[in-house]
């Protein structure tokens, strides 16, 4: 009997241990339809998804940069309930806008790009999917640099401004090549030539960040007049919509056109002639952005609302002529595109030279690139390498009490302090 | 699918009731018969286990105490009666070749028995005295028949030591907080795992939607999924406290373990046992009822359109309003009603137990009842001796409808409590009770519980049991807002009218194997070693879908509204584990066992393989020992145990995923795209916790008392907490990582007794005493510590304090120690500890009298102290100067002061409205009278008795200077302790007539 025991319970022993051994670990495996894994996105079935995703991130990550750059620049006021911390240009680190949108934006592009290269290996060289990987990742850290006193990416410690215009300036060659390889693979010539262009151009707005006039000159140059590129919103989900439609329907309107843009009587800037009571501070009335030039419904001098479906132009032909003009300095070719930009504006030509063409320049790149995620970026250059400081100063004219603050560029928020062992 | 668990309810229980037809042979194969009493008042005792040792033949004892075994074995046999709460008895019997023998018994009753059997993990039941931990053992279906509780939550109320039940607002099918030993977790949820019979139940909520609507915000009261199990198919409840007990259930089972008995037949019983009840009672608003005030001010005199009730008074003039009582639909008694059907009984080689009930729960608000449907039928089957099968089936319907309640401006509470007399609108947000009875929040659920048991033992000394187990809950819940006018003063989510449906559906899947090889290794050394392993799976699936914009009040589904949406989750998570055990005994007095437990899940990260949970633990029944001599103390055990079991994070919360997500492009449509989710970590295991109890159990004054002393010191390391994910990754949001250490110690001690006997009085008593102390140690990094809360952060998350401690801000004192105001509202003071949010001291105290054998009155006291309790309720009464004191022009100006200080000019005030909550109530109290013999036997019935029971009849003391310290806005949150707009507790009333024939 105590024989027959010792027995089984060796046999037990043995049974249940070689079925830990062999591992039951097969019946652990688990459905999650709800989600995506890593394995998933080896898939070649997944790359216009891939792609898709960058685009999909850009979008808000965009439409943050536009409203909240808005605020911080001259653009825009916010009078919802409490007074914007970055519209007094006091942002505090516990809450700091745009940063997290535009690093998924860069992430979800430089991720994209080494899945892609994952799945398609040495073909992955001239898929045009990657091109416009690299450009949406150059544009994620453009606006990073624009916005931003510093900002790591991924874990990393933090650069500077300068730092991250060459990383965007990396992206857009690398966009370059692979729309060249991939035109020459046969992808579609025009959306090749687009993307190519779009990298020219990124590099251009970035050398012109640096003050690296040449390249800025060089590589506008390259951009024909009629290049546009869009970001597209829909009314389908929450996700796609325009940021700006939100606080521009009816019944919850509280951004208005900040002082230094009323009264322009530009039609670029279309502007209604009475105010619009605020919906959530009634005590307040603010003058109503409506679609400007680069929106895509846009009719000179006509009142049509921003709704979420409005898609934004954010770079095009025009913007390369502005960086040729600012990289060229005052001179008479200068004043012909000021002049040109100024009959859009309704207004008669000006022959101006020195600084006081190219303070006519700037206040045309500000009608035309009105709410387009350029204007904080070209009140940084104009201080940094033109002392020229329009950022909003003196009282704040939400309530005539408050001061405006000194902020130039956002900082890091506490989020990526707290989390980041190499950002201070 | 709900139908075809009915269906299957139905075969079986036309199976049993095949199988469970009474024999019609007279009886000529071997029996054996005989009768139960109990020592020294020869008072017959039903419901007894009486087996044949070593066979699977038994019978359970009628009500007057008669039992018969039929065809048993011819030859030497011996007869085993069991009893809670009486002495284990054994006799030999010689069975003859046919005809009837006769053994009768008298048990001793016994304030404690260490022969008492607990279901462990083990194969087959296990001997506490063999346990180095304790087990907490509650005899439902004797308790069941004393009080008017209406689910198990309640009836687990101050019954075990050591588990503290919180409450929720007063009402039908609201859930309450379950925590053994302490807060357990932060991030992995405290509530003990659920078995019924072996086979583990879902034990959250039934999926209803919060009362703000769609549960977007805000806090609600929840519903209960244990509810599902009907009060009346329980025998026993055991309680398994924590990991040092639960080891070998392993990952999940670091907050307890609650087994769930249910009744079974018993074979060889030849005669069905039926058993019938009916109660009915009401439940009505349980605390004082508030009087609000107006002081008419010259403003309101001279604005009668506002306030017609200033109109032409003077000045100072003050108005009241019992504001329970200012609206004929406000609140009303709320009606209760049981029935139940239950029959048991057993053939030669089956057993079988079916029930049915009935329950219907009204609270005081007119919107809100719950209701209960519950079918069950356990089979047993023992084809040969060496092997037995059970299936166990239960369902249940239940049907619950919730008030718009607790912190929501328009729940009939804060209407009532900001009630303002001689306002021309009087409640509080406008919103009178008949416009918010017409909100409409149910939720519709069916619970199927299947279990399979098979046991098998080939040899005397190897024993095999193997448990296959399916448990389903579906819910249906709707919520409804009529468009027009009720739904604006409803706040709806559109003023067109809303409706919403969600369907959560949770399976599991149980598949358990446990196997004893039992040995004498020496004539005094015994060995019992144990293999298992276990496979759970869990399944969660919910469909959710809403209607905005409804055409008409008529049209309520959500595809007859204009914009609809839709929503789809899905979970799944798998875990296996195995174990093994081994335990020594000598001389059947000290038993030493070691086990160790490994698990893997699916929820860990991929790092982490496998994780082992060990266990050491000894029982010393040192008053065995020949030598032992102490005065009155019959029997005496030491016991000290040590082990570890887990806490595994919710499904997916390891894994990097990502999302499927939009992007439009470039003609403007929206195409599929792939966005980050979440970032995972892949070292995440579960949480761990160790725990090392030691204590005694003694048997004093001939079993007339008994003591439990166990002292727990629980260790929590590796508990998760989210760790914000660096937004430089792409990623954003946070991930779980394990980094807490958490600490709970306590002391439990069980005095039970009969500290009076006679022949027409007997008084038995049990008090079940506990202390926990919780102390959060570390975050585990450098993270701040964190203050939250209802209003105002008054709970907080500080290593060196209780877990969601109280800190508040009193008043703020100048130099002299003068209270500072400005414009007339004082100034708050720093930040300062309060103390824990959940009772650190808690004692149940029951007596039962028995007096003339057949009147039984019982008494449950209920103390709960040490914690405190946040007034937002009379705060916001205070600061809207409805009270009595805040109109009273000869307050104390600096108290008023204090009391305006709702967002004072330096912030909330918060101390004066966060109270001690210590509480001593009587929770229930029941006479109970059993018709004596003479007429039942006239009647042909077995038993019958009539009670007359309360719950909650009154709160004879507390510190709290609320309506109710048990009123919590979140009865199912394991943390929150505040009291916002929430139903006290109600008062219930009932009487029922137990039957068995």
């Amino acid at each position: 009997m105590r024989a027959n025991h010792s027995v089984l319970m060796r046999s037990l022993t043995v049974a249940l241990t070689a079925a830990i051994l062999a591992g039951c670990n097969g019946l652990l495996d688990v459905t999650n339809p709800g989600a995506i894994t890593e394995d998933d996105l080896k898939n070649p079935d997944m790359i216009p998804a891939i792609v898709n995703g960058a685009v999909g991130e850009f979008q808000p990550a965009f439409g943050s940069a536009v409203v909240n750059g808005g605020i911080f620049s001259d653009e825009l006021i916010s009078l919802f309930t409490t007074p914007s911390a970055v519209d007094l240009r006091r942002i505090s680190p516990t809450s700091v806008p745009i940063y997290t949108q535009l690093q998924r934006s860069r992430g979800a592009a430089d991720r994209g790009i080494t899945e892609i290269q994952a799945i398609l290996g040495d073909t992955a060289s001239h898929n045009i999917g990657i091109a416009r990987l690299y450009d949406y990742g150059g544009y994620s850290i453009l606006l990073l640099a624009e916005t931003f006193c510093a900002a790591p990416i991924d874990m990393s410690a933090a650069y500077t401004p300068n730092e991250l215009f060459d990383m965007a300036i990396q992206r857009f060659n690398s966009a370059i090549t692979a729309a060249a390889a991939a035109k020459a693979a046969g992808a579609s010539a025009a959306s090749a030539d687009s993307l190519t262009n779009l990298a020219n151009l990124g590099i251009a707005r970035a050398a012109l960040g640096k003050n690296d006039l040449t390249t800025a000159k060089a590589k506008a140059s390259l951009v024909p007049d009629d290049f546009e590129f869009w970001v597209n919103h829909s009314s389908n989900s929450d996700r796609e919509f325009n940021n700006l439609g939100d606080a521009n329907r009816a019944g919850h309107e509280y951004l208005g056109y900040d002082p230094a843009f009323v009264g322009l009587d530009d039609p670029r800037i279309p502007q209604d002639t009475v105010q619009m009571q605020v919906a959530f501070n009634t005590a307040f009335s603010i003058w109503l952005p409506y679609q400007p030039s680069q929106y895509d419904g846009y009719q000179p001098a006509t009142l049509i609302r921003i709704d979420n479906a409005t898609s934004v132009r954010f770079a095009s032909g025009l913007e390369a002529r502005y960086i040729e003009a600012e990289a060229d300095g005052p001179t008479s070719t200068t004043n012909d595109f000021v002049n040109e930009r100024r009959a859009v504006g309704n207004e008669g030509p000006v022959s101006l030279s020195g600084d006081a063409l190219m303070a006519e320049l700037r206040e045309q790149r500000r009608r035309d690139f009105m709410l387009t995620a350029h204007r904080v970026g070209d009140l940084r250059r104009y201080l940094a390498y033109h002392d020229v400081d329009q950022f909003p100063t003196g009282i704040w004219p939400g309530d005539n009490t408050l001061v405006y603050g000194t902020d130039t560029c956002m900082p890091i928020p506490n989020s990526e302090r707290d989390s980041n062992p190499n950002v201070d | 699918m709900t139908h075809s668990w009915a269906r299957l309810l139905t075969y079986t229980a036309a199976v049993t009731l095949l199988l469970a037809a009474p024999p019609t042979m007279a009886q000529t194969s071997p029996t054996i018969r005989g009768k139960v009493t109990e020592a020294g008042t020869a008072r017959p005792l039903s419901s007894a286990q009486v087996n044949v040792v070593g066979t699977t033949r038994g019978a359970l004892t009628n009500a007057d105490g008669e039992f018969s075994i039929a065809d048993v074995s011819p030859g030497e046999h011996t007869i085993r009666v069991r009893m809670l709460g009486y002495e284990v008895q054994e006799k030999p019997v010689s069975v003859p070749a046919e005809g009837v023998v006769t053994v009768d018994f008298t048990l001793r009753a016994t304030a404690l028995s260490l022969d008492e059997v607990v279901v462990t993990g083990t194969p087959g039941p296990t001997q506490k005295r063999t346990l180095g931990n304790t087990i907490t053992t509650v005899s439902v279906a004797d308790v069941n028949g004393k009080v008017a509780n209406q689910n198990v939550t309640e009836l687990l109320t101050s019954k075990v030591p050591g588990m503290t039940i919180s409450g929720g607002a007063g009402g039908a099918g609201g859930a309450r907080n379950i925590k053994i030993r302490g807060v357990t977790s932060l991030n992995a949820g405290n509530q003990p795992v659920v078995y019924v019979d072996g086979v583990k139940v879902a034990n959250g909520t039934l999926g209803n939607f919060t009362a703000e609507c769609c549960n977007s915000a805000g806090e609600s009261q929840m519903t209960d999924a244990l509810a599902a199990i009907a009060p009346e198919d329980i025998e026993t409840i055991e309680v398994i406290k924590g990991p040092a007990a639960a080891t070998l259930y392993g990952a999940d089972a670091a907050a307890g373990v609650i087994q769930i008995i249910t009744k079974k037949g018993k074979m060889g019983q030849q005669q069905l046992s039926w058993t019938a009840k009916a109660r009915y009672g009401s439940q009505e608003w349980g605390a004082d009822e508030p009087v609000n005030w107006t002081l008419c001010d010259s403003a309101k005199i001279v604005n009668p359109t506002a306030w017609p009730g200033c109109d032409g008074v003077s000045p100072g003039t003050r108005l009241s309003q019992n504001v329970m009582q200012a609206h004929p639909n406000e609140i009303r008694s709320g009606a209760l009603s049981n029935y139940s059907l239950s029959v048991r009984g057993g053939g030669d080689h089956h057993s079988f137990y079916m029930s049915g009930s009935l329950d219907d729960e009204d609270g005081i608000l007119l919107n809100n009842f719950a209701r209960r449907r519950s079918l069950r039928t356990n089979f047993a089957f023992s084809p040969v001796p060496e092997a037995d099968f059970s299936v166990n089936v239960g369902f249940t319907r239940q049907h619950v409808r919730l008030p718009k309640s607790d912190d929501d401006a328009n729940s009939i509470m804060f209407n009532s409590m900001l009630y303002r007399p001689g306002r021309a609108n009087p409640w509080g947000n406008s919103l009178d009770p008949d416009t918010a009875n017409m909100y409409d929040n149910q939720t519709r659920a069916s619970t199927f519980i299947l279990g399979a048991v098979g046991n098998y033992r080939p040899f005397s000394w190897f024993s095999n049991r193997l448990t296959i187990g399916y448990t389903s809950l579906v819910s249906e819940a709707d919520i409804y807002y009529m468009p027009g006018r009720v739904s604006v003063k409803l706040a709806s989510p559109d003023p067109g009218g809303f409706v919403a449906q969600q369907i959560p559906r949770t399976d599991n899947y149980t598949v358990d194997y446990a196997g004893t090889l039992t040995a004498k290794v020496t004539p005094s050394i015994s060995s019992a070693f144990s293999l298992g392993a276990q496979f759970q799976s869990n399944k969660y699936h919910y469909l959710y879908a809403d209607g905005r914009k409804l055409a008409s009040a008529s049209s309520r589904l959500v595809s007859s509204a204009a914009v609809t949406s839709s929503r789809e989750e899905f979970s799944e998570t798998n875990s296996l584990g195995f174990f093994a055990q081994e335990q020594v005994g000598l001389n059947d007095r000290l038993f030493l066992t070691a086990g160790l437990r490994m698990d893997n899940n699916s929820v860990f990260g991929d790092e982490i393989k496998r994780i082992f949970y060990p266990k050491v633990s000894a029982s010393y029944v040192i008053s065995d020992e020949d030598w032992f001599k102490l005065p009155h103390v019959e029997n005496l055990r030491l016991r000290a145990a040590w082990g570890q079991a887990g806490k595994a994070p919710g499904a997916y919360a390891a894994a990097r995923t990502y999302s499927s997500s939009v992007a439009t492009i470039g003609d403007g449509t929206s195409a599929p795209a792939i966005a980050a989710d979440e970032y995972g970590n892949p070292h995440l295991e579960a949480e761990r916790g160790s725990e090392f109890e030691i204590g005694f159990d003694a048997s004093l004054f001939d079993g007339r008392a008994g003591v439990q002393f166990t002292y727990y010191d629980k260790h929590m390391t590796n508990g998760l907490l989210p760790v914000a994910v660096s937004p430089s990754t792409g990623f954003s949001g946070s991930y779980l990582a394990n980094l807490l250490d958490m600490t709970n110690k306590g002391l439990e001690i069980v005095l039970s007794g009969t500290p009076f006997q006679g022949n027409d009085f007997v008084w038995d008593a049990r008090a079940n005493i506990s202390t926990n102390s919780n102390k959060l140690n570390s975050f585990g990094d450098d993270r701040p510590p964190s203050l939250s809360g209802n209003y105002t952060g008054v709970q907080a998350l500080r290593p060196g304090y209780p877990v969601y401690s109280y800190f508040g801000r009193g008043p703020k004192l100048d130099a002299n120690g003068q209270v500072m105001t400005q414009n007339g509202v004082a100034l708050a003071g720093d930040t300062v500890y309060v103390g824990p949010s959940s009772p650190t001291r808690e004692v149940g105290l029951s007596n039962t009298f028995t007096l003339f054998k057949n009147f039984t009155v019982f008494t449950l006291l209920d103390y709960k102290g040490g914690f405190y309790m946040f007034d937002v309720r009379d705060w916001r009464r205070a600061y809207a100067s409805a009270t009595e004191f805040m109109t009273n022009p000869s307050s104390d100006p600096t108290q008023v002061a204090i009391y305006k200080a709702w967002n004072g000019p330096t912030g909330f005030l918060s101390m004066p409205w966060i109270m001690p909550g210590d509480f001593i109530k009587l929770r229930d109290v029941s006479l109970s009278y059993a018709l004596p013999a003479s007429v039942t036997d006239r009647m042909r019935l077995g038993d019958a008795s009539v009670t007359l029971a309360a719950h909650n009849l009154a709160i004879l003391w507390t510190k709290y200077g609320g309506l109710d310290p048990e009123a919590n806005f979140n009865g199912a949150n394991d943390f929150i302790r505040t009291d916002v707009w929430t139903v006290p507790q109600l008062r219930r009333y009932t009487v029922s007539l137990n039957v068995s024939f």
